[in-house]
């Protein structure tokens, strides 16, 4: 193959990978002021759950939402839609967990936050095909919403799945989500 | 009377690819030894019953048809008659002591019939040599389309002039690249002459089916040749620019829910297989994406292109799908 397509599209590559967080660009400041309610506070074994810390100042309409990976065995990657009211927030950037990168292993993310309320999520180891063991609960990736107007809506994962180091990998069966509920004043 | 021969070209390619539809041409050579003598013999008596050995008709283009034939001896020159009814011939051109002409702007796709009388201070000979009959050198102008994706399977047109029926199609891509079991990745088939000014085919860009290696994403160089069934062929070059067919970006099939759709599932697939070349264990050639045997960098770029996206019914949508 073309060795500069090989590395213009690496640049692309490293460009989506390696910035650690990205998104829409910030919109102005609203009034309105952010807080999160899980779903489940303590969900146990073989869990994904959701925490959210506002934001502070100016930017106490920020919700940062903080997806967790709760005791579970051979994880190589994860794949879900995080599905909101657009009417109520908006995507403003995501952020690198720890669960995949432990070990320093390299890892992809890739995020699609083209449709308001939705934002399509994939994470994925791409050495070694080996997955990893998180024993009590660690951070998958932050994603950060901006409320935009007063109300509630709901926070729920859909077609979410976390995939294990077979080859090719296959969801693990048995794993719960847990959203929670957005709330702007 | 000695035989006249026509044959297409001395330099007839015979490739010897995949994909290849031309079976190998054979040359046809110049006359024996004998028929030389035998003329010679008749024209020392005078008679110059027929002056040329051998005709050949070769190295024809559109519109043209070139010629040569053997020297005779005691022959100073050379007359070149043809029409486009056997016998009866409208043109006539002296060509001096050459034993090679080309003849131009001729009709496409008519017959033209040639015969040629050698001259001398003595006079012309009596009678024509024998006679060869064709059209003119195939013609390929232009192929459509030049562009594919991936996986199609469409129609090839070849447009020119002089296509006869029952005319062979040799569609060989430089470079081409094939599977790990040697088979092509571009194929031609079914090859049909529409009419004298274009030639069809199914043109078939693999993969067909998942588990194949796609053909590789890029720009070819294709060597195109129209053979007639009298071995005239004409010969041609195009660029076939190979697109990425983004269908391949869906490459989890784990789960019904989200087929038609390149999300995370697909990234994880993609991901295991990141860095491994074709044969390897962890190799997924459908993860592959743009056939080039690994699976890098590339290919997760072609996936991130396409992230979110899925199939609406009639394309893929380039925003995030509900």
């Amino acid at each position: 193959m073309h060795r500069f397509g090989t590395i213009a599209l690496w640049v692309l590559v490293v460009a989506v990978v390696g910035c650690g967080g990205g998104g829409s660009s910030p919109s102005p400041s609203t009034n309105f002021q952010g807080s999160f309610t899980p779903d489940a506070q303590n969900p146990g074994a073989n869990t994904v759950y959701t925490t959210g810390t506002p934001g502070t100042g100016g930017n106490a309409g920020l919700v940062t939402l903080h997806v967790y990976v709760n005791n579970t065995s051979d994880i190589y990657g994860a794949s879900f839609d995080l599905v909101f009211d657009p009417a109520m927030a908006q995507f403003v950037n995501w952020s690198a967990g720890q669960v995949l990168e432990f070990g320093g292993q390299s890892v992809t993310y890739q995020i699609n936050a083209s449709s308001p309320g939705r934002v399509v999520v994939g994470v994925a180891r791409t050495s070694g095909g080996v997955g990893v063991t998180v024993p009590d609960a660690a951070v998958l990736i932050h994603l950060t919403l901006r409320v935009i107007d007063a109300g509630s809506s709901t926070i729920q994962f859909t077609d979410p799945a976390l995939l294990n180091s077979q080859n090719p990998p296959q969801p693990k069966t048995g794993v719960a989500f847990f959203g929670g509920t957005l709330t702007g004043v | 009377m000695p035989q006249i021969i026509r044959y297409g070209s001395d330099t007839v390619p015979v490739r010897t690819g995949k994909g290849v539809l031309a079976s190998s041409l054979p040359k046809q050579g110049w006359g024996t030894r004998g028929d030389l003598l035998m003329q010679l013999q008749r024209f020392a008596c005078a008679t110059i019953s027929l002056v040329v050995g051998l005709l050949l008709a070769g190295s024809i283009s559109a519109g043209t048809i070139s010629l040569r034939w053997d020297s005779l001896g005691g022959a100073t020159g050379y007359r070149v008659h043809y029409g486009t009814a056997s016998g009866a011939y409208t043109s006539v051109r002296d060509v001096g002591s050459a034993t090679s002409t080309t003849l131009t702007n001729l009709t496409n796709c008519a017959d033209y019939y040639i015969a040629v009388k050698a001259y001398n201070s003595q006079g012309e000979s009596t009678t024509f040599s024998n006679e060869v009959v064709g059209w003119s050198r195939p013609e390929i102008t232009s192929t459509t389309p030049g562009a594919v994706k991936q996986g199609d399977r469409l129609t090839l047109n070849v447009n020119g002039a002089n296509f006869q029926p029952g005319a062979a199609l040799d569609y060989d891509l430089v470079g081409l690249p094939t599977s790990l079991a040697g088979d092509p990745l571009v194929r031609v088939e079914n090859v049909g002459v529409v009419s004298c000014n274009q030639l069809q085919a199914q043109l078939v860009i693999e993969p067909t089916a998942a588990g194949l290696r796609a053909m590789e994403v890029g720009s070819f160089t294709v060597n195109l040749d129209v053979t007639n069934a009298d071995s005239v062929f004409g010969a041609s070059t195009a660029q076939l620019n190979v697109q990425f067919a983004e269908a391949r970006a869906d490459v989890n099939d784990s789960d019904a829910a989200t087929s038609d759709r390149i999300d995370g599932k697909d990234l994880v697939w993609l991901a295991y297989s990141f860095g491994s070349g074709e044969g390897q264990p962890k190799h997924n050639t459908d993860a592959d994406l743009n056939g080039d045997g690994f699976v890098d960098g590339e290919d997760l770029a072609y996936l991130a292109t396409r992230f979110g996206g899925c199939w609406t019914g009639s394309a893929w949508s380039g925003s995030a799908c509900q």
